[in-house]
C-alpha cells in the first residue's frame, strides 16, 4: 500500500514538472494567437490573453497585404527543387560511396563530412560571392544551389549508412542478369531507401522551408519572395512603413499552422527526420 | 563474382553519370545569361508587356503610396493610368538597403530606378546614371535651378559634388521632409496653459520637460530606428555646436571637436531623463509610439524627425489615428536648433538600365508630375517648386502642415546630411552606447572619426 | 586507350559523386577559397579595385577590434548556457518522458513544436513577449509586484544577449529532448533492473545506467549545439541588431553587418575565415575526444 502510494506521489511530482515546462513551452504561442485575434490596435490596451472580441477579418488583410498565395508558391518551388535534388545527388553519391571503390574514396567522403560543420551564417560571404560570380543573384537558382550544396552532407552521411545496411546479395543477382549499376541504383536500391529518403526529406525540407537568411541576401524581386522573408518584409506593405501587430500575429498564425498541423499528423515521421543525424551521430 | 566486376561500371553508367555532371555544371553556367529574365512567379513573357515595365527598389516611407476610400494602395494603378507604364516595385528594409543594392548593382540584376537616400547610397552612387543631359534636352540649360526648391536643388549638387560630377544631377528629388521638429499633444498642453511659440532657448524646452516631468510623467516618446536616433543627434549638435557638423563631414575639424562631443552627452540625457525607457533597442516598438498616435499614452511629445511617415497618418487606415493628426497634434521647432527640409528620397536611374525610357517617364511623373501631384494632395511635400500642398481642411493646416511647410520655403538649408554611409552606420551604433553608458562621448566621437577617417575621407571632398 | 578506360571504369564508382560533388565543390568548397584570398584585400565587394594589406585584417580583428571581442565573448556565454542547460534540462525532462506516463505524446509535441517553427516567426513572437511597455513579460512582472524586474530586455546592455540566448534556449529544448528520449528508450529494460536489484532508485539507476549508456548521442549533441552556437545569427538579427553598442553581437552577426551594410567585404571575409576555423577547431578537438568510436549508422 504504501510502496503505491509512493508512486502515484512521484508521478503527480513528474506531470506537476511537465505540465508546468510545456506551459512555458506553449505560452508564447498562446500569445501568438491570442493577438492575431484581437481587433486591430486592441493589443496596445488589452494586454490579457483573451481578446475582447474575436477580429477574424486580421486574416484576410493579412493574406492581401503580404500575397500569400505568392509566398506560399515561391518557398514551395524553392524548397521541393532543394530536397529533390538533394535525394537524387546525395543518394547517387551515397550509393558510390556505399558500394563502388574509387580513387581517394574516403578522403571524398570526409571532404562532404566536413560539410557538415557549415553554417549558412558562417559562411554567406561566400555564398553571396559565387551567387555574383555565376551571375544567380535574384534567381531561384541563387537559392537552390547552396541549399543543395549545404544539403548534401547530412543527407550523404544518412543515406550512405543505410544503402550499408541492405543486403548486397539483391544486387548480385542482378549483376549477373546483366543490369547496370545505374539501373541497379534507380530501379532496386533507391526504392528500398524509401525510409531514409523520408528523414532526409523531412529534414532538409523543413529547414529549406523556414529559412530566411539566403533570401535576403540574395534575392530583392518581390516575386522571389519566400514566406519567411515576406514576415519580415510585411512591415513595408504598410501604408506609413509599419503594420499593425495584429495582421503581423495573424499572418504568423497563416504561416504556422498548416505546418503545426502537418506536425501533429505526422508527429512521428517529423521526429526521426529531424532528429536522425544525432541519434544516430 | 570478383570485386574487380564488382566495381565496373557500365559504358550506360559512365555516359549518363558524366552527363549529370555537365548538365549540372551547364546549368550553373547557363543560368547566368538566363538569370535577368527569370522573374519568378510573375514571369513577364510576352515581349509587348515588357515595353511598358519599369522596376523600382524602395523602402516604405519612401514610396508615400496614396489609397482609394477603401484602403487599397493605388500608387501603381494611377501610374498606369496616366503613363502606361508597369511598375514593379521591389520593397527593402530600410537598414538592409545597402545590402540589397549591394547584392543588385554589382551583378547588373539591380532595377531600372532607386529610391535613393544619403545614408546608404555612399559607394552606390556610381551606379547611377548622369541625367543632365536628359534634363537639358527636356527643358534647355538651367533646368534644375528652374524647377527645383533651393533645398533640394543644394543636396543635388553637393551628391554631384562627391562623385566627381559637379553641376551634373544624379537624382531627381521627390519628397521632402523636415528635420529638428516636435511633435505634441494639444488637448495637454491647453489643459497645462502651455504655450509653444513661447519655447525660444533649449533651457525653455529643458524647463518644459522638467515641469512634466515633476509630475511624473516622461515627457518624450522616441523612436528607435537608426536614422531617427542619428535626425536627433544631428539636430542637437546645432544646438551645442552650431553648424559644426556640416564642417567636419567635409573634412574641416574632427567629430571630437567640443561641440560634437558635447551633443553626445546631451542626446543620452534627452533619452536618459526625458523618454524614460530605459535603453535604446533596436526594434522601433509601435506599441510604445502608438498610444501617443491614438491619445491614449502618458508622454505628451513625440520626437518625429523625419516628416514623410507622418504626413502620411493624414491618410491613415485607422480613424483614430487621422483624427489625431488632423485635430489634436501640434508641431515646434526643436528650441535652440535650425529647422531643415532635406530630400526624403530622391529617383534615380540606375545606368544598367535597359528601359531607361521608361526610367525617365516614371521620374517626370513621381518628382513633377501627376505622381507628384497626387502624393502632395495627401500632405507630403515635394521637391519640385511648382508642386504645392493643397490645404486639408482641418485643424492640421494650422497646427503642423503650416509651420512645416513654412520651414520647407524658408527654413535654413545648410546642408548637414550625414554624407558618408560609415558614418552614419557607427552613429547608429555607438549612440545608443552612450546612453547606456557603455562609453564616454568622447570614446563615441573618436569611434566615429575613425570611420569617417577609414571610409569617407578619400571621397569626401572639403 | 585501353588502359585509361579500364582505368576510368575501375573507379566508376566516382562518377556516381560527381554530380553532387560539382555542386558541392562549385557552391561551397570554391567560394571558400575565394573567401580566405579576399580576406588579404581592403575591398569594398563593389568596385574593381582592391587594395593589398597581407595579415592586417587578422591582426586587427586579434588585437584592436573591441567589437570582436565581444561578439566572442557573447558566442562563448551562448555556447556554455547552450551546452550546459540544455543538457541538464533536456536530459532529465526526456528522463521524466521515459516513464510509462499518460499523454507522454502531448508533453513531447509541445517541447516539439518550436523546432519545427521557423526562427523569424519565433522572433517576433518573442520580441512581442520582451516589449518593455506592452510586452507579456513585464506586465506579467508588474502583475506579481516585481516592479524592480522589468527591464528593457532587448536594449538593456547586461540583459539583451541572455535574453536573446533564452529565446534560443526555448527553441531548441525540444530537439534534445526528443533525441535523448530515443536515446534513453534505446537502453535495455535489463540494466535498469539489475540496478535496482543492487539498490539503485530513480535518482541512482538515471546517473549510473543511463548517463553512461547514452554518452555517445550527448557528445553528438554538444558538437551541433557548439557548433549551432558558435554561428548563431537569426535571433541576433531579429531580436537586437547586436546593439546597443556591441553589446549583444554574435560573430555571423557582425559578418553581417561588415560586409552587407557597411561594405567592408575584405574585412568581413577574414572575419568568415576565422569563424570556420573556430567551427572546425571545435569539431576536430570533439571528434578526437570521440575517437574510437566510428559513427554508428
Amino acid at each position: 500500500m504504501g510502496f503505491r502510494l509512493k508512486l502515484s506521489r512521484k508521478s503527480v511530482l513528474t506531470h506537476a514538472v511537465l505540465i508546468f515546462v510545456s506551459f512555458i513551452m506553449i505560452f508564447p504561442w498562446l500569445i501568438a494567437l491570442s493577438t492575431g485575434l484581437k481587433a486591430p490596435g486592441e493589443s496596445a490596451l488589452n494586454r490579457g490573453l483573451i481578446p475582447w472580441e474575436i477580429a477574424l477579418g486580421n486574416f484576410p488583410e493579412a493574406w492581401r497585404i503580404a500575397n500569400v498565395p505568392l509566398l506560399a508558391f515561391n518557398s514551395f518551388v524553392v524548397t521541393a527543387a532543394s530536397v529533390v535534388m538533394i535525394l537524387f545527388l546525395a543518394s547517387l553519391a551515397a550509393y558510390g560511396f556505399a558500394r563502388l571503390n574509387f580513387f581517394l574514396k574516403e578522403p571524398f567522403y570526409l571532404l562532404f563530412l566536413a560539410g557538415l560543420m557549415l553554417q549558412a551564417a558562417a559562411i554567406m560571404v561566400p555564398l553571396y560571392q559565387v551567387n555574383v560570380a555565376f551571375g544567380l543573384l535574384d534567381t531561384y537558382y541563387a537559392l537552390v544551389g547552396p541549399y543543395i550544396a549545404l544539403g548534401l552532407p547530412f543527407a550523404i552521411l544518412i543515406l550512405r549508412g543505410f544503402f550499408e545496411g541492405l543486403p548486397e546479395e539483391i544486387e548480385d543477382a542482378a549483376l549477373i542478369d546483366g543490369a547496370s549499376r545505374f539501373t541497379i541504383y534507380w530501379r532496386i536500391m533507391l526504392p528500398l531507401t524509401r525510409p531514409a529518403l523520408a528523414t532526409v526529406a523531412i529534414f532538409t525540407g523543413l529547414g529549406t522551408w523556414n529559412d530566411f537568411l539566403l533570401p535576403m541576401l540574395m534575392t530583392s524581386k518581390p516575386g522571389l519572395r519566400t514566406m519567411p522573408l515576406g514576415l519580415i518584409l510585411f512591415e513595408l506593405e504598410g501604408s506609413i512603413g509599419f503594420v499593425l501587430h495584429e495582421y503581423r500575429f495573424a499572418l504568423i498564425i497563416m504561416m504556422t499552422l498548416p505546418i503545426v498541423i502537418v506536425f501533429l499528423l505526422l508527429q512521428r515521421q517529423f521526429m526521426s527526420g529531424l532528429t536522425a543525424g544525432a541519434i544516430k551521430g | 563474382m570478383t570485386d574487380t566486376y564488382r566495381n565496373f561500371v557500365s559504358r550506360r553508367d559512365f555516359m549518363r553519370l558524366s552527363a549529370f555532371a555537365t548538365a549540372g555544371a551547364a546549368l550553373a553556367a547557363c543560368a547566368a545569361p538566363a538569370a535577368p529574365a527569370d522573374q519568378g512567379g510573375s514571369e513577364a513573357a510576352e515581349p509587348a508587356m515588357e515595353d511598358t515595365v519599369v522596376s523600382l527598389w524602395s523602402w516604405g516611407t519612401a514610396m508615400a503610396r496614396y489609397r482609394d476610400p477603401e484602403g487599397n494602395d493605388i500608387f501603381a494603378e494611377t501610374l498606369k493610368a496616366d503613363t502606361g507604364l508597369d511598375l514593379e516595385l521591389g520593397m527593402v528594409d530600410h537598414p538592409d538597403m545597402a545590402a540589397k543594392l549591394k547584392a543588385a548593382l554589382p551583378a547588373g540584376t539591380g532595377p531600372d530606378l532607386l529610391n535613393t537616400d544619403f545614408d546608404i547610397m555612399g559607394p552606390f552612387w556610381g551606379f547611377v546614371e548622369p541625367l543632365n543631359s536628359r534634363g537639358e534636352a527636356e527643358w534647355g540649360a538651367g533646368w534644375k535651378e528652374d524647377t527645383f526648391s533651393g533645398a533640394a536643388l543644394s543636396e543635388m549638387e553637393l551628391v554631384a559634388g562627391i562623385v566627381d560630377m559637379s553641376g551634373d544631377a544624379l537624382y531627381l528629388p521627390g519628397n521632402m521632409q523636415l528635420l529638428g521638429w516636435v511633435y505634441y499633444w494639444i488637448p495637454t498642453f491647453e489643459e497645462r496653459g502651455i504655450d509653444v511659440s513661447g519655447l525660444n532657448t533649449w533651457g525653455d524646452f529643458e524647463a518644459l520637460c522638467e515641469s512634466f516631468l515633476n509630475d511624473g510623467i516622461a515627457p518624450l516618446g522616441g523612436y528607435y530606428h537608426p536614422a531617427n536616433l542619428v535626425d536627433w543627434f544631428k539636430s542637437l549638435v546645432e544646438v551645442t555646436g552650431p553648424g559644426q557638423l556640416a564642417e567636419v563631414q567635409v573634412g574641416n575639424g574632427q567629430f571630437t571637436d567640443a561641440g560634437v562631443v558635447e551633443a553626445f552627452d546631451l542626446f543620452a540625457k534627452v533619452y536618459n531623463d526625458y523618454m524614460q525607457e530605459g535603453a535604446i533597442g533596436a526594434q522601433d516598438g509601435n506599441a510604445v509610439r502608438e498610444p501617443f498616435w491614438n491619445g491614449t499614452g502618458e508622454r505628451p511629445m513625440i520626437n518625429i524627425f523625419t516628416g514623410t511617415p507622418y504626413f502620411g497618418f493624414l491618410n491613415h487606415e485607422s480613424e483614430v489615428i487621422r483624427d489625431a493628426m488632423n485635430n489634436h497634434v501640434g508641431t515646434f521647432l526643436l528650441p535652440g536648433s535650425k529647422g531643415l527640409a532635406a530630400t526624403d528620397a530622391g529617383v534615380a536611374m540606375v545606368s544598367a538600365s535597359e528601359r531607361k525610357d521608361n526610367a525617365w517617364e516614371y521620374m517626370k511623373w513621381r518628382t513633377l508630375g501627376p505622381g507628384a501631384e497626387q502624393i502632395a494632395s495627401t500632405g507630403q511635400p515635394m521637391g519640385a517648386k511648382a508642386i504645392e500642398v493643397p490645404p486639408q481642411n482641418t485643424d492640421f493646416d494650422k497646427n503642423l502642415g503650416e509651420p512645416l511647410l513654412e520651414a520647407m520655403v524658408t527654413g535654413d538649408n545648410v546642408f548637414r546630411r550625414v554624407l558618408c554611409t560609415d558614418v552614419y552606420q557607427q552613429l547608429g551604433i555607438v549612440l545608443p552606447g552612450v546612453t547606456a553608458d557603455l562609453i564616454t562621448a568622447e570614446e563615441a566621437a573618436q569611434e566615429v572619426q575613425d570611420a569617417f577617417d577609414q571610409s569617407c575621407e578619400q571621397w569626401v571632398k572639403s | 586507350m585501353q588502359r585509361v578506360l579500364r582505368a576510368l571504369r575501375a573507379n566508376g564508382g566516382f562518377f556516381f559523386i560527381l554530380p553532387g560533388l560539382v555542386v558541392y565543390l562549385g557552391f561551397i568548397a570554391w567560394p571558400i577559397i575565394a573567401t580566405f584570398y579576399n580576406g588579404f584585400f581592403i575591398w569594398d565587394g563593389i568596385s574593381p579595385d582592391r587594395e593589398f594589406t597581407g595579415l592586417d585584417h587578422y591582426v586587427r580583428l586579434l588585437t584592436k577590434d573591441r567589437a570582436f571581442r565581444l561578439s566572442i565573448r557573447n558566442n562563448v556565454y551562448w555556447a556554455i548556457i547552450t551546452v550546459v542547460v540544455l543538457s541538464i534540462c533536456g536530459f532529465l525532462f526526456a528522463w521524466l518522458l521515459n516513464q510509462r506516463i499518460r499523454m507522454r505524446n502531448a508533453y513531447r509535441a509541445a517541447f516539439f513544436l518550436p523546432v519545427t517553427a521557423s526562427l523569424v516567426v519565433i522572433g517576433y513572437t518573442w520580441e512581442f513577449i520582451y516589449q518593455p511597455e506592452v510586452g507579456m513579460l513585464n506586465h506579467s512582472l508588474r502583475r506579481f509586484g516585481l516592479e524592480e524586474l522589468t527591464r528593457v530586455w532587448l536594449a538593456d546592455p547586461d540583459v539583451t544577449i541572455f535574453a536573446i540566448i533564452l529565446v534560443s534556449l526555448w527553441a531548441s529544448l525540444g530537439f534534445w529532448v526528443v533525441v535523448f528520449l530515443a536515446a534513453l528508450q534505446a537502453v535495455p529494460q535489463d540494466l535498469y533492473d539489475c540496478a535496482a536489484v543492487d539498490g539503485a532508485t530513480g535518482f541512482r539507476q538515471m546517473w549510473h545506467v543511463a548517463v553512461p549508456l547514452t554518452m555517445g548521442t550527448t557528445r553528438a549533441l554538444w558538437i551541433l549545439g557548439l557548433i549551432r552556437s558558435i554561428n548563431a545569427f537569426a535571433l541576433v538579427f531579429l531580436l537586437s541588431r547586436g546593439g546597443p553598442y556591441h553589446a549583444s553581437e554574435v560573430i555571423a552577426y557582425q559578418i553581417y553587418d561588415l560586409a552587407f551594410r557597411t561594405n567592408h567585404t575584405g574585412y568581413a571575409s577574414a572575419l568568415s575565415i576565422l569563424l570556420l576555423l573556430i567551427s572546425a577547431i571545435v569539431t576536430v578537438i570533439q571528434l578526437l575526444l570521440m575517437r574510437g568510436r566510428r559513427v554508428q549508422l
